[in-house]
């Protein structure tokens, strides 16, 4: 082989090797939705209870099968069948339900992670039966009012139970006779998710469904996904990629380190991403807020006055958003309006963008009282903690709120850890409370009955016989400190304040929820319990890797039940 | 034989006897010469006349022509006779008529020579008698002198009076037996002249040659005419003395009757002859008395005399004059000065009566019956004016003297002034009415009467001329009303409209006076007129529209911008003002509206509706239609309101009843027949609800056709709540429709209140242009979790 020979051989391999380099390295994540969290907030699956880290809601729908599955197509939202398929409904409101056969619960497969292959193999199978819903119903009848679904099918079922199945696998569900039950609205009653009924009935995750895709465990205790081998889905994974804040989740999409990014920092537009062509994004309506909650055990009312008439949340997003200088974020709402920042101040425990205020059952006031500066002797002490989310608009928060301008030198933001937060060490912490819903299910237990640890969510509620007891409200499970105890509570009203949290959250009654959540504002207000500080924007991005006509995406918690119709854009 | 001859005999004795009259043969026999009367005897004897027999006496013809026979007999009143001519057979046949047909003895009849003979018949007696009889023959007019005057003579004693009666009769003699003498001189007088008279006649039938020889007969007839003229004088003069008498008498007290009697005062007084002078002298004494101071009743005739006409005094002043200076023998100044004042007042005042009536005659001149007069027609009056200035009296300074300061006299001489101005004044008003007359004849030919009144009205002066032409008043009127409905028949309103509004100004009148309750009657009928032709004619119009276009469904639109929904004019103007005006607009407006904004949308709503509902057409058209019918619909029909509501997509439907489906049309919104169109659909919740916030969701059917590729391509445009876009991003969900449900969708929560709020809008493109129907239902909504 002459010289000239191996240096054109040389050409020839660096020449491909380049070509190779191209071609793979553009295609890294092809095959795969790749979504960023941060690290902290490991997602946790739980499909009959709401999560305060709203990837774990969104994951709900990758993993678990209900009767019927919520869907959306270009005209709006409609069921598909999941687990079982419509039959009829009777003139007595009897409503049949086939169950689908042969239908395997993902602990039938075993998948196994080796060298980053993943292969699945048969196991022992297990079957979806009559049974799994059964349990299923048992847990949401558990969970009462801490489950979304209880809401939502004790509207329907007086029981929450069944009878069947049949010899057809057909089980009957006796609807209430109140109102016109169509097949959408049966539908969405079943739509419940269906987990095995060998499943524990409080565990921390839960991983074994029937639905798209299944959870490959991985290092870090977050799982990542891949298709079921007996679904549609087009996307063979999905991958949970964890980063340390969300500071960085632009970059990392632009990167191609991500393919799919469901929140951006500050809910704004990203500059880097809107520049090029590479992305398609798309406003949703807002689902986090950010609250000065007041530490009730050190601030007696006229303090939590003087501090609430303080916080000029106007001027702090204004200054959030840098409203007016050159480098104002640009936001969007869902109807593409641009910088409409005034939409998203807050004035009540319901955000603004909450039906309830929309609708004008909650009238929150706008005006302040004057401040009474006087009744704060020392600086109060904003508690921050940075760890679990929003750590970049947390961050703005603080150099905002020790701004002379919002602080008037009586207000002092620090970071605080977690530990700190559990020990409420802090007369007033600033929390971001991501996942809420604009729909009748508002989630006030999130807000009053969450014990003060960012690490987990776990809800105060403690009922007996359906009633809910005084030490829901214990100063060391809540962030506000509510407890019949605390001196600078007025009891009565506190009392109120939980029969009514209690009430809005178990009704199955809209009028009783509308009332509940005017009682919940009054008394709230009357308690001077929190700054209600403004919403964030919602906006998410897409890598044009993807098919934009593929993705319906709808509602807040459900972007992701779709994912099986979500399909890469084909060259 | 015998025999023979006794008949024969026998026959000769009757015929012998029967002839039944017996000759008397007078002996002398009588003769036809003029001797007088000459008796018929025989012999010396008379002939005796049985009144068993009949008679014929022959008399012989006259010597002469017209002559008669007078004949004097005891026949006469009790016996038949006849004198014929001719006497044959016994035939009484043609007797000749007796001249002197009385009751007395004499009979005369009319013979000439021409005859033989002529036979006095005797034919019947009363009785025996001897015939007393005589003759003559006489010529015809000395029969009828004498008979003349043996008639006037009898008359004569009938008129006479017995004069020592008369002439004891005096001044002072009982008024009645005056009166009585004085009525029977009325009565014989004029007797006595008819015998003058008769006498006067008979003598004319005298032969002149008679009267020269003096005949006897004629100098009877003078010396009986002068007893009658003597009788006639002395009558004469005592009725004139008697009426002097009743006169005085009468007139005693009284001044006035006293004045009547002048003329017959004065007769008597200056008829010297025919009383005795002691009795004139006594009237005239008494007379004198009576007419001293008589001056003064004439001054207070004068001071009392109100007019100006002549004074046509009961006597003659010249007479009373006569009568005063007869009286009293001398003349009285003063009278003498009144007769020349009545005289000279009733000459003039005459001629100023005289000047009146060629006045009148101008008058009437100037006011021909005729309308249009030649053009030379005023100069035609200057023959009044000549005549009028020729009467017109002349006054000179101081004429009437000392009884100028009468009232009558003042006015007259005033009235007279003035006639003298009017006459001047007339003059020239004449020679400018003849220049005006031509302009106005010429107008005429181009029955131009605005100008002829224009013309006029720059001569206000000229009232005659004004007062003839008034008629052009009318005639004017009459113009403009033909030309005032021949606009309005033309349909040429503005100009119908502004010849009213002219003529109502008008103010060019002759007459305004008498023209205007005219004028104002045209005024109104025209108005009327108009008012109601428009009415009728927009009517008409607009309802032969409506009936011809009730079931278009095609650019409806177009058809409400027709001009038969505008007034064919807007009235500006009324001789009754403004708030007629605008009632009047308002009343053809009102009907125009009543068909725009009510009937023709209800009736054609209702049609298309019913055209729709039981073809159950797809025809969008008919629904577009009903929407723009809706558009101008004001009307209050239940029915028409909802057919527009469940038309209109802008029209929010309400649905009012929890869980129940209600149909609801989806109209287009644009109008392309042959490609795609844009629907939208409205539904607003108006559910009965104790609730403080009542939410419901809303159901809606969808057809097939437009739900059915729901799944690959957004089915709506754009859904919207409170005029805010759903996105299913926030509080609100919109469920697709599928075929497995039954293509329904669902959109909740929607919020019910009740200031209208949170209307669910949905527009949806369609490739055809078609009217769907949906079903929609409302009931309260599950919460729902995502």
């Amino acid at each position: 082989m002459s010289k000239k020979q191996i240096i054109i051989i040389v050409l020839i391999l660096s020449l491909a090797s380049v070509i190779l380099f191209f071609l793979f390295s553009g295609n890294k994540l092809k095959g795969s939705v790749v979504f960023p969290y941060v690290g902290h907030q490991k997602p946790v699956v739980d499909p009959h209870l709401p999560d305060t880290n709203p990837l774990s809601d969104k994951l709900d729908e990758v993993v678990f099968d209900g009767l019927f599955n919520i869907s959306s197509n270009p005209s709006g939202i409609f069921y598909e069948n999941g687990l079982g398929s419509f039959v009829g409904i009777n003139e007595n409101d009897v409503v049949t339900i086939k169950l689908k056969p042969n239908v395997k619960w993902a602990s039938s497969f075993k998948i196994v992670e080796k060298e980053g292959e993943i292969t699945i193999e048969k196991s022992a199978e297990s079957y979806f039966s009559a049974k799994d819903v059964e349990f299923s119903l048992r847990r949401i009848e558990n969970l009462g009012s801490l489950s979304p679904d209880y809401i939502l099918v004790s509207q329907a079922l007086e029981i929450l139970g069944f009878s069947g199945p049949n010899e057809n696998n057909e089980i009957k569900f006796q609807f209430k006779s109140d109102r016109i039950w169509n097949e959408s609205d049966i539908k969405e009653v079943l739509s419940f998710k269906i987990i095995p009924a060998n499943s524990e009935m409080n565990a921390l995750n839960y991983q074994n469904g029937t639905s798209e895709y299944f959870a490959v465990n991985s290092n870090q205790n977050v799982a990542n996904y891949i298709k079921n081998p007996e679904k549609t889905a087009f996307i063979e994974k999905l991958i949970l990629n964890p980063f340390v804040d969300n500071s960085t989740f632009p970059t990392e999409l632009q990167s191609n380190s991500i393919n799919v990014m469901l929140e951006t920092p500050f809910g704004a537009n990203s500059p880097i991403l809107e520049e090029d062509g590479d992305f398609f994004s798309k406003s949703g309506i807002s689902t986090t807020f950010f609250a000065l909650l007041f530490n009730t055990e050190k601030l007696n009312l006229e303090q939590r006055k003087a501090v609430a008439s303080l916080i000029d949340n106007k001027k702090i997003i204004e200054r959030f958003f840098k409203v007016g200088t050159q480098q104002q974020r640009q936001i969007a709402n869902i109807h593409n309006q641009k910088n409409k920042f005034s939409e998203l101040l807050n004035f009540s425990i319901f955000p603004s963008s909450s039906y309830y205020v929309e609708e004008e059952i909650v009238v929150p006031t706008t005006n302040m009282n004057e401040t009474n500066l006087s009744a704060l002797t020392n600086s109060v002490i904003i508690g921050v903690n940075l760890n679990y989310g929003f750590r970049e608009e947390l961050n703005e928060l603080v150099e905002i709120i020790n701004s002379k301008e919002i602080s008037k030198g009586k207000l002092r933001a620090k970071i605080i850890s977690n530990e700190q937060v559990k020990n409420k060490d802090y007369d007033v912490i600033l929390l971001p409370f991501s996942g809420y819903r604009s729909n009748f299910l508002f989630n006030a237990y999130d807000i009053f009955l969450r014990e003060p640890n960012l690490e987990t969510r776990k809800i105060n509620l403690i009922t007996e016989n359906g009633i809910i007891l005084n030490n829901s409200f214990s100063s060391k499970k809540n962030y506000f400190g509510l407890d019949f105890n605390n001196p600078n509570l007025d009891s009565a009203e506190l009392s109120n304040l939980l029969k009514y949290v209690y009430g809005f959250m178990s009704t199955r009654e809209i009028g009783d929820k509308q009332a509940y959540a005017m009682r919940i504002d009054k008394t709230e207000r009357n308690l001077v319990l929190a700054s209600w500080l403004f919403s964030l924007p919602s906006r998410s991005y897409f890598s044009n890797q993807f098919d934009e006509k593929t993705i319906n995406l709808y509602g807040v918690s459900s972007q992701l039940s779709t994912i099986e119709k979500w399909k890469e854009k084909t060259k | 034989m015998k025999k023979i001859t006794l008949i024969l005999s026998l026959i000769i004795f009757i015929i012998s006897g029967c002839s039944a009259y017996k000759e008397i043969s007078p002996n002398p026999e009588i003769k036809s010469d003029e001797n007088g009367f000459i008796k018929i005897k025989d012999e010396k004897k008379d002939f005796e006349l049985d009144k068993e027999k009949k008679y014929v006496i022959e008399f012989p013809p006259a010597k002469y022509d017209n002559f008669i026979l007078e004949f004097k007999s005891n026949l006469k009143g009790n016996s038949d006779y006849f004198f014929l001519g001719k006497f044959e057979d016994d035939k009484i046949e043609n007797p000749i008529y007796d001249e002197l047909n009385d009751n007395s003895e004499m009979s005369g009849f009319s013979i000439n020579k021409a005859k033989e003979k002529y036979f006095f018949v005797i034919d019947k007696i009363a009785n025996n008698k001897n015939l007393v009889a005589e003759y003559r023959y006489l010529p015809n007019w000395r029969f009828k002198v004498e008979e003349s005057i043996k008639n006037e003579k009898s008359q004569l004693v009938k008129n006479s009076v017995d004069r020592n009666e008369y002439n004891n009769l005096n001044y002072r003699s009982e008024i009645n037996i005056i009166n009585q003498k004085l009525n029977e001189l009325q009565l014989t007088i004029p007797n006595l002249q008819m015998i003058s008279e008769n006498l006067a006649k008979t003598e004319t039938i005298i032969p002149d040659s008679m009267i020269t020889k003096k005949d006897q007969v004629y100098r009877d007839l003078v010396l009986f005419s002068s007893d009658v003229e003597e009788e006639f004088l002395f009558q004469k003069k005592n009725l004139s003395l008697f009426q002097a008498f009743v006169q005085l008498r009468k007139t005693e007290g009284s001044t006035e009757d006293f004045l009547k009697s002048a003329s017959t005062l004065l007769s008597f007084l200056t008829n010297k002859t025919s009383i005795d002078e002691s009795v004139r002298n006594e009237i005239k004494a008494i007379i004198a008395r009576r007419i001293n101071g008589i001056e003064n009743y004439y001054l207070k005739v004068i001071q009392n005399k109100k007019d100006i006409k002549p004074f046509n005094l009961l006597t003659d002043i010249k007479v009373v004059f006569e009568l005063y200076t007869e009286a009293t023998g001398s003349k009285s100044s003063k009278l003498e000065n009144l007769v020349d004042f009545f005289d000279n007042w009733d000459r003039k005042t005459t001629s100023f009566e005289e000047f009146q009536i060629h006045e009148k005659s101008l008058n009437s001149y100037l006011f021909p019956k005729m309308k249009w007069m030649p053009n030379n027609y005023y100069s035609g009056a200057s023959r009044f004016m000549q005549k009028m200035n020729q009467t017109l009296p002349e006054i000179y300074n101081g004429e009437f003297r000392e009884f100028e300061q009468n009232s009558c006299v003042i006015n007259f001489i005033e009235k007279v002034s003035e006639a003298k101005k009017s006459s001047r004044k007339i003059e020239r008003e004449l020679k400018e009415a003849d220049i005006l007359l031509a302009q106005i004849n010429n107008l005429a030919e181009t029955n131009s009467y605005e100008m002829m009144l224009s013309v006029l009205k720059k001569h206000p002066n000229l009232d005659f001329m004004k007062q003839h032409f008034q008629f052009l008043d009318e005639e004017y009127l009459s113009q403009k009303d033909v030309q005032i409905k021949n606009y309005i028949n033309r349909k040429s309103w503005e100009k119908a409209e502004e010849n009213i509004r002219n003529l109502a100004y008008f103010n060019g009148f002759i007459n305004e006076m008498q023209i205007k309750d005219k004028h104002r009657q045209i005024l109104n009928l025209n108005e009327t007129m108009i008012y109601e032709r428009i009415k009728d004619f927009s009517r008409t119009k607009i309802d032969s529209f409506v009936i011809a276009h009730i079931n278009t469904n095609r650019d409806v639109d177009l058809l409400y911008k027709n001009e038969v929904f505008n007034p064919p004019y807007i009235f500006t103007y009324s001789v009754l003002g403004e708030q007629t005006v605008t009632k009047r607009n308002e009343n053809i407006l009102t009907y125009l509206d009543q068909m725009k904004y009510f009937t023709f949308p209800e009736k054609s709503i209702n049609l298309l509706y019913d055209s729709i509902i039981r073809t159950s057409s797809k025809n969008a058209d008919k629904a577009k239609s009903i929407i723009e019918h809706g558009k101008m619909y004001k009307g209050e029909d239940k029915r028409t309101k909802n057919i527009i509501d469940e038309f209109n997509p802008n029209i929010a439907k309400w649905i009012t009843k929890a869980k129940d489906y209600r149909k609801v049309y989806v109209v287009p919104v644009t109008e392309n027949h042959n490609g795609k169109n844009q629907y939208k659909f409205r539904i607003q919740l108006k559910i009965p609800s104790d609730a403080e916030f009542p939410v419901y969701e809303i159901n809606i059917k969808l057809p097939e056709e437009i739900a059915q590729n729901a799944s690959n391509a957004k089915w709506y445009d754009s859904m919207k709540l409170n005029n805010e876009e759903i996105l299913n991003e926030g509080r609100v969900q919109i469920f697709a429709p599928t075929s497995a449900n039954d293509y329904e969708f669902k959109v909740s929560p929607v919020q019910m209140d009740s200031e209208g709020r949170n209307i669910l809008d949905v527009t949806f493109t369609y490739p055809k242009y078609e009217l769907f129907e949906v079903s929609v239902m409302a009931q309260k909504p599950i919460m729902r979790k995502n």
